[in-house]
């Protein structure tokens, strides 16, 4: 029973640690919360559901589809929502907040518009093949779940610690002026941190449907608010923090939901979070509080 | 041979005008300098030229080529580094990886050879290479971020204030460190408070207040200058 509840426990901690990883990304290079990252992983979900349910298409497929959507949605959440107000030379951090807010309502409605509402089954050919382990029942796609979004967080990871480009994208993070004088192109390096969010939200959102069987218009506002819980747990703008957060929930509230009341599972986040902001206002990962920018 | 002219620049911040006409020459014979008070327009002046603030009239041209209207990124690429105001050390990486930033806008092959360089030249840096910039002290923050400059082996340097919040002997090993990187061949534009040690190592030296250039000469007259001396040494 517990073996089977840690499984079941990573595998959605696999889940929110991608998820969190986009919103810890843009937070990082931008300092501002993508309220709309939450809309961008249900489109590459229903991106995703279009081609598995739909057409068929093999997982590989759907997968480099729902990335590619996500991605093309970033793209036009930094060049429509976000440029224009670096152009005007807006300094209020809130201004791209409500940005992102607005698009995120404008997707969420775009969405409902074009898939209906209610649930929209998501079907993939590995959907009912399990196996069992030493009394364990596996399901393939926890699996693959698994696997994915470790090999995500790593990829993100050597990306920004082991390249030249993520360099300079910790470059901008801390000072883009700086960085500008040493010679990066601001603009490219937030439209890439941007988009590769956003691709990394499209590969969540595939994740997604495929634990749970379903995607809903509504999924967005949800698994936005996991993954904000996630990074203000984590350490906002850490990469490890991200991850580690993204277990530490998803275990928890399997766990809370196993063993205690299945009501309380949504309470998990907001608990913990409760609990980190009183003992470490910065996050388990996070800079220091006196460190840490407005 | 003139490296760079600045021909009657204005720029400024919102509705507050910074520079009201500023016009200097920089050439690889000699230091140049500008002085003057706080808020008199220095480091809006290379951060003019560095791309930072864009001119709302006049012209920057480099080695003849008009760079007022260029995005800081391409500045670099020109050959102009600048030491910013307070060093713009990256704190929250290591002091390799500041020297690597260094060398972001190369792509040749001799990129370690330099840093190999920068730790002959500046031997404290490599015992903390590792370390966050963030954990040196002033006047190795103040090497580090003129190793960074040089990374990407300008052929002019900008630097704003290089010795501000330094102890005289980390100040004094700071400006010798300056006429090296000159004498070997790179043109240097020198923003300073302290006039005397800036007069002293400098060729040329233009004067600001409030904005606008009021005084400019050889860096000996300078010196000898009464009104100068009244006013800044």
């Amino acid at each position: 029973m517990l073996a089977q509840q840690l499984i079941n426990g990573i595998t959605l901690g696999g889940i929110y640690a991608v998820v969190a990883l986009g919103y810890t990304m843009v937070f990082g290079v931008l300092d501002i919360i993508n309220m709309a990252h939450g809309e961008v992983v249900m489109f590459g979900a229903f991106a995703g559901m279009l081609l598995a349910s739909g057409l068929g298409a093999p997982l590989w497929a759907v997968f480099a589809g729902a990335v590619i959507a996500a991605g093309a949605l970033g793209y036009l959440l930094e060049l429509l929502s976000l440029r224009p107000l670096r152009r005007r030379r807006v300094t209020a951090k809130l201004a791209p907040l409500i940005s992102t807010i607005g698009v995120s309502i404008l997707l969420e409605n775009v969405a409902l518009k074009l898939f209906g509402p209610g649930n929209h089954p998501f079907k993939t050919p590995l959907s009912d093949m399990k196996f069992s382990l030493a009394g364990v029942d596996i399901y393939l796609v926890q699996m693959v779940i698994l696997g994915i979004s470790l090999m995500l967080a790593a990829a993100l990871y050597l990306w920004l610690y082991r390249t030249k480009e993520g360099l300079s994208l910790r470059a901008v993070a801390e000072d883009s002026e700086i960085a500008s004088i040493l010679g990066v192109n601001i603009d490219r390096a937030i439209t890439i941190t941007v988009v590769t969010a956003s691709m990394a939200g499209g590969a969540a959102g595939v994740l997604i449907g495929m634990a749970y069987s379903n995607v809903s218009t509504q999924m967005g506002v949800s698994i936005g608010l996991k993954g904000l819980a996630i990074i203000i747990f984590g350490g906002m703008g850490s990469v490890g923090g991200a991850v580690a957060g993204g277990l530490i929930l998803g275990l928890a509230e399997t766990l809370i939901a196993a063993y205690w009341d299945s009501g309380y599972r949504d309470a998990a986040a907001f608990f913990i979070i409760t609990l980190v902001l009183l003992v470490r206002p910065q996050g388990l990962f996070g800079r220091d509080a006196a460190a840490m920018r407005h | 041979m003139v490296e760079l002219t600045a021909d009657g620049v204005e720029a400024g911040y919102g509705h507050v005008q910074a520079l009201r006409g500023v016009s200097v020459s920089v050439s690889t014979h000699g230091i140049v300098s500008v002085l003057g008070a706080n808020g008199a327009g220095k480091t809006t002046l290379l951060k003019a030229i560095a791309g930072l603030v864009e001119p709302s009239s006049g012209k920057i041209l480099y080695r003849g080529i008009d760079i007022t209207k260029e995005r800081p990124d391409r500045i670099v690429r020109h050959g102009i580094a600048l030491v910013p105001e307070g060093r713009g050390i990256l704190t929250r990486m290591t002091v390799l990886d500041n020297l690597r930033m260094g060398a972001y806008c190369r792509s040749d092959g001799n990129i370690n050879g330099d840093i190999e360089e920068m730790f002959n030249r500046f031997p404290i840096l490599r015992e903390r290479q590792g370390r966050y910039a963030g954990t040196l002290s002033g006047g190795q923050r103040q090497m580090l971020s003129i190793a960074r400059a040089l990374m990407s082996r300008p052929s002019l340097l900008l630097l704003d204030e290089p010795s501000m919040g330094l102890a005289p002997k980390a100040a004094s090993a700071v400006f010798a460190m300056i006429c090296e990187i000159h004498a070997r061949g790179t043109a240097v534009l020198l923003v300073e408070q302290n006039a005397v040690q800036a007069l002293k190592i400098s060729a040329y030296a233009y004067v600001l207040e409030s904005g606008a250039g009021v005084l400019q000469g050889s860096a000996e007259d300078l010196l000898k200058d009464r009104a100068i001396q009244k006013s800044y040494l």
